[in-house]
């Protein structure tokens, strides 16, 4: 009776450890978030290159498919839109998002038709204070042997998934970057959302920054 | 008594040009204008702070809300802590602000920005500026524009296509 008794604890303490260490896997290693999205986007480029190279539009889609999951464009935009977005309306905000989305998808896309397998190398992740942040570092080897530091700065959302919510290229904070190009927006369009939001252009934006 | 009327005279204009002279000095340096305003702490990580000095001044919209009080190397996180000063008056600093380094004119003196962000809830006494901008080292960028030179002269392709993140930078 003792021993049966003795056995059934030990498994349900065994279930309730197995139980926890699920609970703490869920919200999956930063490094690891990272590296898996960008091989599985490189991977993809590499091996449809010729079928993209020939309908651009494939591009835009592979892209779209392996960016859209990952990254929060609502977080994003939102720091973009910056002190705009308290007086924004709930429809502008969605508008915004979903153009900033679209722009940001075609550039990324432009940019990446010029790959050509460079290889990336993820550094080491070091946890920050805030467990629902993460910052990322990547370096990327150019072809011409540069280097081309990367940072990725992500949330984690309410489903244990982490989203990137910024970019730091080149020492560039791009997030500041559009920020201050949509406020000069706004600004040429003498305070009319409606109108910057329609005429706002990132690449533009990151011309300048960079 | 006429010499005594001169010397006089001329004693009082010198007090007074070196009072003028301490003045300007004074007003240039902006020591007194700020030195007394009560204000709260509020920290700030950067990669790199180059150029930047305690009492540089932050501004929001290029008006000065604050002075940078102290510069330390944080240990922990291998990177520069700033601790900046702002005037008790300034409370609409959101908490998703970002606070960038930059340079007064071309060469001139390194400050700090705060852009504004989306946020509802602002920076308290103690709090942190998350979002940071390091400052750009002019050696750094110099560098990256002889490199690019150098590459695109030597490729039979112009800068932009053999290196996929520079086109990056470059369209996005």
């Amino acid at each position: 009776m003792v021993k049966l008794l003795q056995r059934s604890f030990s498994m349900m303490l065994m279930g309730v450890l197995l139980l926890s260490a699920q609970l703490t896997y869920a919200a999956e290693n930063p490094k690891d978030f990272v590296q898996r999205i960008s091989e599985q986007l490189t991977t993809r480029l590499v091996k449809e290159r010729a079928a993209y190279k020939k309908d651009p539009q494939l591009l835009f889609t592979i892209v779209q498919e392996n960016i859209e999951p990952y990254v929060d464009f609502t977080g994003f935009a939102k720091g973009v839109m910056g002190q705009f977005y308290r007086q924004a309306s709930d429809k502008q905000r969605v508008d915004f998002t979903a153009t900033f989305k679209q722009s940001l998808i075609r550039t990324y896309a432009n940019g990446l038709g010029a790959y050509e397998n460079e290889k990336f190398t993820v550094k080491p992740y070091k946890a920050g204070d805030d467990p629902k942040k993460a910052q990322v570092d990547m370096d990327i080897q150019t072809s011409s042997n540069g280097v081309v530091p990367v940072t990725y700065q992500m949330v984690l959302d309410a489903q244990g998934q982490w989203k990137v919510r910024n970019l730091i290229l080149n020492g560039i904070n791009l997030g500041l970057t559009f920020r201050n190009q949509f406020a000069s927006t706004v600004e040429a369009n003498h305070g009319n959302l409606d109108k910057a939001i329609a005429n706002f252009v990132p690449a533009a934006a990151a011309k300048k920054g960079s | 008594m006429r010499t005594r009327t001169l010397e006089l005279s001329v004693g009082l204009f010198l007090v007074a040009g070196i009072a003028a002279l301490f003045f300007l000095a004074i007003k240039v340096s902006g020591l007194s204008s700020e030195v007394n305003q009560p204000s709260y702490k509020v920290y700030a990580h950067f990669q790199n702070i180059a150029g930047l000095v305690p009492r540089s001044k932050v501004t929001m919209s290029g008006v000065t809300i604050g002075r940078v009080a102290a510069i330390e190397l944080d240990k922990k996180r291998l990177n520069a802590k700033v601790t900046l000063e702002i005037y008790n008056d300034v409370n609409e600093i959101s908490t998703d602000s970002v606070a960038s380094i930059l340079t007064a004119g071309l060469l001139g003196e390194k400050y700090i920005g705060i852009v504004p962000g989306a946020d509802d809830t602002f920076v308290k006494n103690g709090d942190e500026i998350e979002q940071t901008q390091s400052s750009l080292v002019l050696e750094d960028l110099i560098g990256k524009f002889l490199f690019n030179k150098a590459t695109e002269d030597k490729g039979s392709t112009p800068a932009p296509a053999p290196t996929s993140t520079p086109a990056k930078a470059e369209e996005f």
